[in-house]
C-alpha cells in the first residue's frame, strides 16, 4: 500500500537574482511499513524533500500524491487537516511547547483534532509509556534532557496514529548514545507496530539498521538502496 | 478552551512584560473612568445648582411669545391672577409636580441716597422659594412674606452701594402703565449668586413687593419643581396637552434651555473628555500591540510547529487573540478595582476646589458609573483582542517552513 508518491518533483528557491535548485526531479514512493533514511550532505535537499512530503512545503513542479490523491492545489485548510490526520512530525530541535507539560504536549495533536481531553490524556499516556517517558509526564520540557525531549516529541508524533512519521534529523541535536536510543526506538516502533518512518540524517553510523536508504546529492536521488 | 490555557500560561510565563501591559491598560481604564465620573458629577452638580440654587426649577411656564417679545412689552405677556390660579391647579394635579410658583422679574435703578446703579430683581413667593431652594437657602435665612420690603442683595451690589444688612435703599423704575415709581427696600442679608456677572446686580424680594413696584397683580412666569429630573420630558408634554385643552396659550422651557451656560460647559468638558479618552486609549492599545507583536515574533517557531501538527491558520489567530483579550480583561479588572479604590479615597479626603466662573467652593467628587465602566471594559478588551489579531494574522499567513526557522 503506497502512502505517498512523488513524481519528478522540482523545488527552486529565489534568493534575489539567483535561483537555488533544492530539488531537481525527485521521484519516490513510500509504502506502508517502510523505514526510510534520507542520507545526504548538508545542503543536499533533505529537509526540502521531507517538508514537501509532509505537506508543509510545496513543490515548484511535479506531482505529489497522498493515498492516491493528488495534493497539488488543495486549499490550506484541507492540507492542514491532511497533516493532522496522516502525518506526524519530529523535528531536529524537538519543538515542544515550553508552557505545556510532557503529557500536555503529547495530548496537543489530538486536541487539535477535537478529541476530548479525557480520551486524549489516555492515549497520550499510552504513547509516553511506549517511549519510556511515562514517569516524566508532568515535567515541562525545560526540565528534560535532549534525549528525553526527543522521546516526548516522538510520542507526540505517534499519538494520532499517523500513516507516516516524518523526522528531519531527529538525532542531530543528541549525543551518539541518545541518538542510538532514538534510533532503537524508531526501529522497534517500526517492527512491532508497523509505523512508517521517513527520517533524514547525515550520520552514517545510524543507517546500517535501516530497511531502505535514499541517497541525495545536490537535489537528486543518486541511490535508492533496500537492505 | 485550549487556547485559553495557552494564553494564561504564556501570560504567566512572561509575567513581567504582561504585568507592564496589564498596568498600562488598567491605568488607562482608571484615568478614563475617573475623568468620566468627574464630568458626570460636574454635570449633575451644575444641574442641581441651576435648578435649586439658581431657583430655575425644572420647568418654567411663560405666556406664548414671552421669549421673543417679553422683554420689549412685558405687560402684554403677564399672567393675571386668575391665569396664575388656573395654571397652578392644572400643574399641581400631576403627581410628579412638587410645586408651581409665580415669579415676577423687574429691573430699574437702585440708590443708596448718594449713588445709584442698575439692578435686576426677582420677585418670589417666599415660602415656596424656600421649598424650591432647599439646602441652597442662605444661612441667614430666606425672604419672609410678613416683611415684603426686606430683600436679599447680591454681595457685590451691596459692596458697590456700601450697604450692609439692616441698611435701606430706594429702587426706582416705571410701572407697566408708564408712571414713575420708587419703593423703599431693606437689606435683610446679602448672598453670593455664584457668578461674577450677576453678583453685582441681583436682588431677590417677595413677590408682593415686586408687584407693587410694577403696580400689577400678575406674574411673568411660573416655575415648576418636579420630584425627579428624569420626569422633565413627560411632565412638559403633559402640561402642554392639559393647557391646550383648557385654551391656555403658553410656552414651557426646560431648565437647561434657560441656562445655556450648562450646554457650553458640557460641550467643553465633553471635548476635553474626548481628547483625553483618545490619547489614553491610544497609549494603552499601543502597549498591547507592542507586547503582542513581540510575543508573536518570539513564538514564530511555535506557530510553525502548531501549523505542522494540524492547527489551521484560524487557530493561530485565535491563540493570540485570546491572549490579547485576556491581557485586556485583566487590565480592565485591575482598572475597575483601582477606580473604585480611588473613588473612595477622594470621597474620604473631601477635597474642595473653586470651579471656573464661580465664586463658591465645591467638594471634589467622582461618580462611579458602572454602566460606563462595563462598556469601557468591553471596548478595551475588543481593542486588545484586535491588537493581537493583526500580528497573529500576519504570522499565520507566512509559510510553515519559514516559521519553523529555515529548517
Ligand atoms: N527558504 C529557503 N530559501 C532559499 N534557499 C533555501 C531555502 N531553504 C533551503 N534552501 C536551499 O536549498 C538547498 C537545500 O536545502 P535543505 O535545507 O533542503 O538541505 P539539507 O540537506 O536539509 O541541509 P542540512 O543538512 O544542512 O539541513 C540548500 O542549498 C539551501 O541553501
Ligand atoms: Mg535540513
Amino acid at each position: 500500500m503506497i502512502i505517498t508518491e512523488l513524481k519528478d518533483v522540482h523545488k527552486r528557491y529565489h534568493l534575489g537574482e539567483t535561483q537555488v535548485k533544492a530539488l531537481c526531479g525527485v521521484s519516490l514512493s513510500i509504502a506502508e511499513g517502510d523505514l526510510i533514511a534520507v542520507w545526504g550532505a548538508s545542503g543536499s535537499g533533505k529537509s526540502t524533500l521531507l517538508n514537501i512530503i509532509g505537506l508543509i512545503d510545496e513543490p515548484s513542479s511535479g506531482t505529489l500524491k497522498l493515498n492516491g490523491h493528488e495534493v497539488g492545489e488543495m486549499p490550506d485548510n484541507v492540507k492542514t487537516d491532511l497533516r493532522s490526520r496522516y502525518m506526524g512530525f519530529i523535528f531536529q530541535n524537538f519543538n515542544l511547547m515550553p508552557i505545556l507539560t510532557a503529557l500536555e504536549n503529547v495530548m496537543l495533536p489530538l486536541q487539535v483534532q477535537g478529541v476530548s481531553a479525557a480520551e486524549a490524556k489516555e492515549k497520550a499516556l499510552n504513547c509516553l509509556q511506549s517511549v519510556g517517558m511515562e514517569r516524566f509526564a508532568l515535567h515541562r520540557p525545560d526540565k528534560l534532557s535532549g534525549g528525553q525531549r526527543q522521546r516526548v516529541a516522538i510520542a507526540r508524533g505517534l499519538v494520532t496514529e499517523p500513516k507516516l512519521l516524518i523526522c528531519d534529523e531527529p538525532t542531530a541535536n543528541l549525543d551518539f548514545e541518545n541518538a542510538e536510543r532514538v534510533m532503537d526506538l524508531m526501529c522497534e516502533l517500526n517492527q512491532k507496530r508497523g509505523i512508517t518512518f521517513l527520517f533524514s540524517t547525515h550520520d552514517t553510523r545510524l543507517i546500517d539498521r535501516v530497511k531502505r536508504i535514499v541517497y541525495l546529492e545536490d537535489g537528486t536521488i543518486v541511490k535508492d538502496e533496500r537492505a | 478552551m485550549m487556547w485559553l490555557k495557552f494564553a494564561l500560561r504564556n501570560i504567566y510565563k512572561n509575567r513581567r512584560r504582561s504585568a507592564a501591559t496589564i498596568l498600562a491598560v488598567a491605568l488607562g481604564f482608571c484615568s478614563i473612568s475617573l475623568f468620566h465620573g468627574y464630568t458626570q458629577e460636574t454635570y449633575a452638580g451644575v444641574a442641581t445648582s441651576i435648578i435649586h440654587g439658581g431657583g430655575v426649577g425644572h420647568l418654567t411656564v411663560f405666556k406664548k411669545g414671552f421669549s421673543e417679545r417679553g422683554r420689549l412689552e412685558p405687560e402684554k405677556y403677564l399672567f393675571n391672577q386668575q391665569e396664575i390660579k388656573q395654571i397652578q391647579t392644572l400643574v399641581n394635579a400631576l403627581p410628579q409636580v412638587m410645586l408651581a410658583t409665580p415669579r415676577l422679574n423687574l429691573s430699574g435703578l437702585i440708590s443708596n441716597g448718594k449713588t445709584s446703579t442698575i439692578f435686576l430683581a426677582q420677585g418670589v413667593v417666599p415660602d415656596e422659594d424656600k421649598q424650591l431652594r432647599g439646602e441652597f437657602i442662605s444661612k441667614e435665612g430666606g425672604l419672609d412674606s410678613a416683611t415684603p420690603s426686606a430683600v436679599q442683595m447680591a454681595s457685590d451690589l451691596a459692596t458697590i452701594l456700601e450697604l450692609e444688612a439692616g441698611d435701606n435703599a430706594v429702587i426706582m423704575g416705571n410701572t407697566f402703565s408708564g408712571m414713575v415709581n420708587a419703593l423703599d427696600v431693606d437689606v435683610r442679608n446679602t448672598y453670593n449668586t455664584g457668578v461674577d456677572a450677576t453678583n453685582d446686580k441681583f436682588i431677590r424680594m417677595p413677590l408682593a413687593h415686586a408687584q407693587l413696584f410694577y403696580d400689577t397683580q400678575g406674574a411673568d412666569k411660573l416655575v415648576v419643581l418636579l420630584d425627579d429630573i428624569q420626569h422633565i420630558s413627560t411632565v412638559k408634554s403633559q402640561i402642554q396637552t392639559l393647557a391646550k385643552q383648557q385654551g391656555l396659550d403658553i410656552e414651557i422651557k426646560r431648565w437647561d434651555e434657560l441656562a445655556s451656560f450648562y450646554h457650553q460647559l458640557k460641550a467643553m468638558f465633553d471635548m476635553i473628555f474626548l481628547f483625553i479618552f483618545t490619547i489614553v486609549i491610544v497609549v494603552a492599545v499601543m502597549s498591547v500591540i507592542n507586547t503582542m507583536s513581540m510575543t508573536v515574533m518570539e513564538r514564530t517557531r511555535e506557530i510553525g510547529t502548531l501549523r505542522a501538527i494540524g492547527v489551521r491558520r484560524s487557530g493561530i489567530k485565535w491563540l493570540f487573540s485570546v491572549e490579547g483579550g485576556v491581557l485586556g480583561s485583566l487590565g480592565c479588572t485591575l482598572g475597575i478595582v483601582m477606580t473604585i479604590l480611588i473613588h473612595y479615597l477622594i470621597k474620604s479626603m473631601a477635597l474642595t476646589f473653586t470651579p471656573p466662573s464661580s465664586t463658591a467652593e465645591v467638594t471634589l467628587n467622582v461618580q462611579l458609573d458602572i454602566g460606563f465602566m462595563l462598556i469601557l471594559s468591553l471596548l478595551l478588551m475588543l481593542l486588545a483582542l484586535l491588537s493581537a489579531f493583526f500580528p497573529a494574522k500576519r504570522a499565520a499567513k507566512s509559510t510553515i517552513v519559514d516559521a519553523l526557522g529555515h529548517v
